[in-house]
C-alpha cells in the first residue's frame, strides 16, 4: 500500500478545488456570526453619519487640521491640548491591553475596520454572484453574458462603497455638508478629490483584494498579542480530548469515534485559512466562524455544542477559569484611572487659554514720567462657541499698582491672538513707594470675559523695573 | 486511498495549502513592500499630528489642505526607512512562511 501522502494518480480524492481556483470561502451562521454583523452595522453607522450630525453649526466630529482645532462631541482641542490627546491615545492603548487580556482578539474578530469593511464586501459579493457553490460555479464558467454581469456588479457595488467610504472619511477633515454636494455636482478637486479616491482605492484593495492577508502579513498586532495573553484569556479552541479521533480516522482503525464528524466546515469557514483542531495560530482572529460552523454541524448530528469554542489554557487543562487576575486588575485599574482622569480633566478644563511672555529684548523703558514700562505678549485662545471681550488687569502681591495698555481685547470664536502689552507702574502720590520701585517683582495678569466673569484665567511674569536710583 | 490521510483531511490540507499559497503569501518581495506601506503609513499619522501641534503659530496660520497633504507624503517617507529596514531585518531571520508541497521553493534569503 502506498505511504505517500499524495492520493494516487488513478483515484480522484474528491477534492474540492482544483489548485489554480480561487478559494471561496463559506459564510458561517450562528451566533457569533450575528454579533459580529451587529457590530458591522453599530460601527460603520457611526462611521457614515458622524460627519453628518451636527452640534450647533460644528460637526459632531470634525478634525480642522489647517486651523488645528479637533472637535470632538462637544469638546474643541487645541494644540495646547496635547495632552488631552496624547491621554486619548494611552486609554485607547490600555482599552486594547485590557480587553484582549480579557477576552483575546476581541477587536480583530469584530471591531477592526478591516473586519468590519471586508465583512460589508462578502455582504455584497454575496449579494451579486451568490453563496459560495454559486461562486465556485461562476469562477469555472467561461466568460459569458452572466459572468460579465455579476462580477461587474460585484465591483461596481464594491467601487461605490468605496467611493462612498473615501467621500466619508475626507467629510472628518471638510464638512460633509460642503463635501457631499461639490462631490455630487462634479465640481470637487484638487485634494479632497485625491483624498477621496485614495481612501476609495484603499478601501476596495484592503477589504476587497487584500482581505485576511492584512491580518495575516501586514498587521503588527497578531504579533504582539502573546504579549497580551495569559492561561486564562479567552481564545477560541477545539477540544480535542473530546474530538478525536475523528470519525474518518476512527472508521479506517476501527476506533470509536470522537465527535469531529471531519466535515472540514472549520477551515472552509475560516476567513485566515487556518485549522483550529491544528491548535491556536497568530493568524486567527477569534471571528468564531469555525465556533458558529461546528456548532451548526453539532446541531444536525445531535450533539452537544462546543467541540470548538471560546475557552481558556487554564479551562482546557481541567482548572477553573480565573477573572480576577494580576494582569487583568492591573490593567483594569490604570486603564479605570486614566478614564475617570480623563473625565475629570475634561470638566476642570477652561475653554480660555492665557499665556504671557515678557519682551526679552529690552529689560525695562523709564517713561518721562518716571513710571517703569515693560512689554509683554500675551497670547490669548478662546475655545467657546462664541466671541468674547476680555478684560486685563495687572496686579502685584506687594500691593503696587500697574496698568496695561492695552487692558481689553475681543477674540472670536475659536479663534487665538497674540497681543502686545505694555504694563507700567503707575505714578504714586507716595514718593518713597515709587523711589522704591527696582529689582524685579513678581505680577499676576488677570484676564477676565467681560460678558462671563466664570471665564477667567491668571498667569504670573516677572516686572523688571532696574536697579535703584542713588 | 492513502493509509495515511484520509480524503477529508487531504481536503483541508489543500484548503489549507492553498490558503497559504494566496496572495502574498507566494510572493516575498510584495510581502515586504506591503508590509512597509502600511507600518510607514500607521507611522505617518501620529508624525503628522505632533508637527501639527508643535508647529509655530504663525507658521500654522498658512496651512491649507495641500501643505498639509505634502507634510503626509513627508512623514510617509520619513517613516518608510526604518519600516524597510524592520522589514529586511526580520524576513530575513522569521521563519519562512509554511508553503504548499507543490508550491516553487522559496528563496529568503
Amino acid at each position: 500500500m502506498s505511504t505517500s501522502t499524495k492520493p494516487p494518480a488513478t483515484e480522484k480524492p474528491g477534492l474540492l478545488y482544483e489548485s489554480s481556483a480561487k478559494i471561496q470561502s463559506r459564510r458561517a451562521q450562528g451566533r457569533y456570526a450575528r454579533l459580529r454583523v451587529l457590530a458591522m452595522l453599530l460601527l460603520l453607522g457611526f462611521y457614515y453619519l458622524a460627519p453628518w450630525i451636527q452640534i450647533g453649526d460644528t460637526p459632531l466630529v470634525w478634525l480642522d487640521l489647517p486651523h488645528r482645532r479637533f472637535h470632538v462631541f462637544t469638546l474643541t482641542l487645541a494644540p495646547q491640548d496635547l495632552i488631552f490627546l496624547t491621554w486619548l491615545l494611552l486609554i485607547a492603548a490600555l482599552t486594547l491591553f485590557f480587553f484582549t487580556t480579557l477576552g483575546g482578539r476581541l477587536w480583530c474578530g469584530y471591531a477592526c475596520p478591516q473586519t468590519v469593511w471586508t465583512e460589508a464586501f462578502i455582504w455584497m459579493e454575496h449579494l451579486a454572484e451568490g453563496d459560495r457553490y454559486a461562486r465556485i460555479k461562476l469562477d469555472r464558467a467561461p466568460w459569458g453574458a452572466e459572468k460579465i454581469l455579476r462580477r461587474g456588479a460585484k465591483h461596481l457595488l464594491w467601487a461605490g462603497f468605496a467611493l462612498f467610504t473615501g467621500l466619508s472619511f475626507v467629510a472628518y477633515f471638510v464638512p460633509a455638508r460642503e463635501l457631499f454636494p461639490e462631490f455630487f455636482a462634479l465640481q470637487l478637486s484638487g485634494w479632497p478629490l485625491f483624498w477621496t479616491l485614495f481612501y476609495g482605492f484603499a478601501t476596495w484593495g484592503n477589504a476587497g483584494v487584500m482581505r485576511e492577508q492584512v491580518c495575516k502579513y501586514m498587521c503588527p498586532y497578531a504579533r504582539f498579542q502573546s504579549a497580551m495573553f495569559d492561561k486564562d484569556t479567552l481564545v477560541i479552541s477545539y477540544d480535542q480530548k473530546r474530538g478525536e479521533p475523528r470519525k474518518s480516522v476512527a472508521k479506517l482503525g476501527g476506533l470509536p469515534a470522537g465527535d469531529c464528524v471531519d466535515c472540514s466546515l472549520c477551515v472552509q469557514v475560516c476567513p485566515t485559512g487556518i485549522d483550529i483542531r491544528k491548535g491556536l495560530q497568530y493568524e486567527c482572529i477569534a471571528c468564531a466562524a469555525c465556533v458558529d460552523a461546528c456548532n451548526s454541524v453539532m446541531d444536525s448530528v445531535h450533539k452537544p455544542r462546543g467541540l470548538i469554542r471560546y475557552t481558556s489554557a487554564h479551562e482546557e487543562a481541567g482548572q477553573k477559569f480565573r477573572l480576577l487576575r494580576p494582569r487583568v486588575i492591573g490593567y483594569g485599574l490604570i486603564w479605570a484611572a486614566l478614564c475617570v482622569g480623563f473625565v475629570v480633566a475634561i470638566l476642570l478644563r477652561t475653554p480660555v487659554q492665557f499665556d504671557v511672555i515678557r519682551d526679552r529684548h529690552s529689560l525695562y523703558r523709564e517713561l518721562d514720567d518716571g513710571a517703569i514700562e515693560n512689554l509683554y505678549t500675551l497670547k490669548v485662545s478662546n475655545e467657546t462657541s462664541a466671541a468674547h471681550r476680555f478684560k486685563l488687569s495687572v496686579s502685584s502681591p506687594d500691593g503696587r499698582r500697574f496698568l496695561a495698555v492695552p487692558d481689553s481685547l475681543l477674540v472670536g470664536r475659536g479663534e487665538a491672538q497674540a497681543l502686545t502689552v505694555s504694563v507700567r507702574s503707575q505714578a504714586s502720590d507716595d514718593e518713597h513707594e515709587e523711589e522704591g520701585l527696582h529689582g524685579i517683582h513678581s505680577l499676576k495678569f488677570s484676564l477676565v470675559a467681560e460678558d462671563d466673569p466664570k471665564l477667567q484665567r491668571e498667569r504670573s511674569a516677572s516686572f523688571i523695573a532696574g536697579e535703584a536710583h542713588d | 486511498m492513502s493509509d495515511d490521510h484520509t480524503s477529508e483531511e487531504i481536503q483541508a490540507e489543500a484548503l489549507l495549502r492553498q490558503a497559504a499559497a494566496k496572495g502574498l503569501g507566494s510572493r516575498p518581495g510584495a510581502r515586504l513592500v506591503a508590509i512597509t506601506l502600511w507600518a510607514s503609513f500607521l507611522g505617518a499619522i501620529p508624525m503628522l499630528l505632533t508637527w501639527l501641534l508643535l508647529l509655530p503659530e504663525e507658521y500654522a496660520a498658512t496651512l491649507g489642505l495641500a501643505e498639509l497633504s505634502f507634510g503626509f507624503f513627508m512623514c510617509w517617507l520619513a517613516a518608510a526607512a526604518p519600516a524597510a529596514i524592520a522589514a529586511l531585518l526580520t524576513q530575513a531571520g522569521s521563519p519562512a512562511v509554511p508553503l504548499p508541497p507543490e508550491a516553487p521553493n522559496e528563496h529568503l534569503h
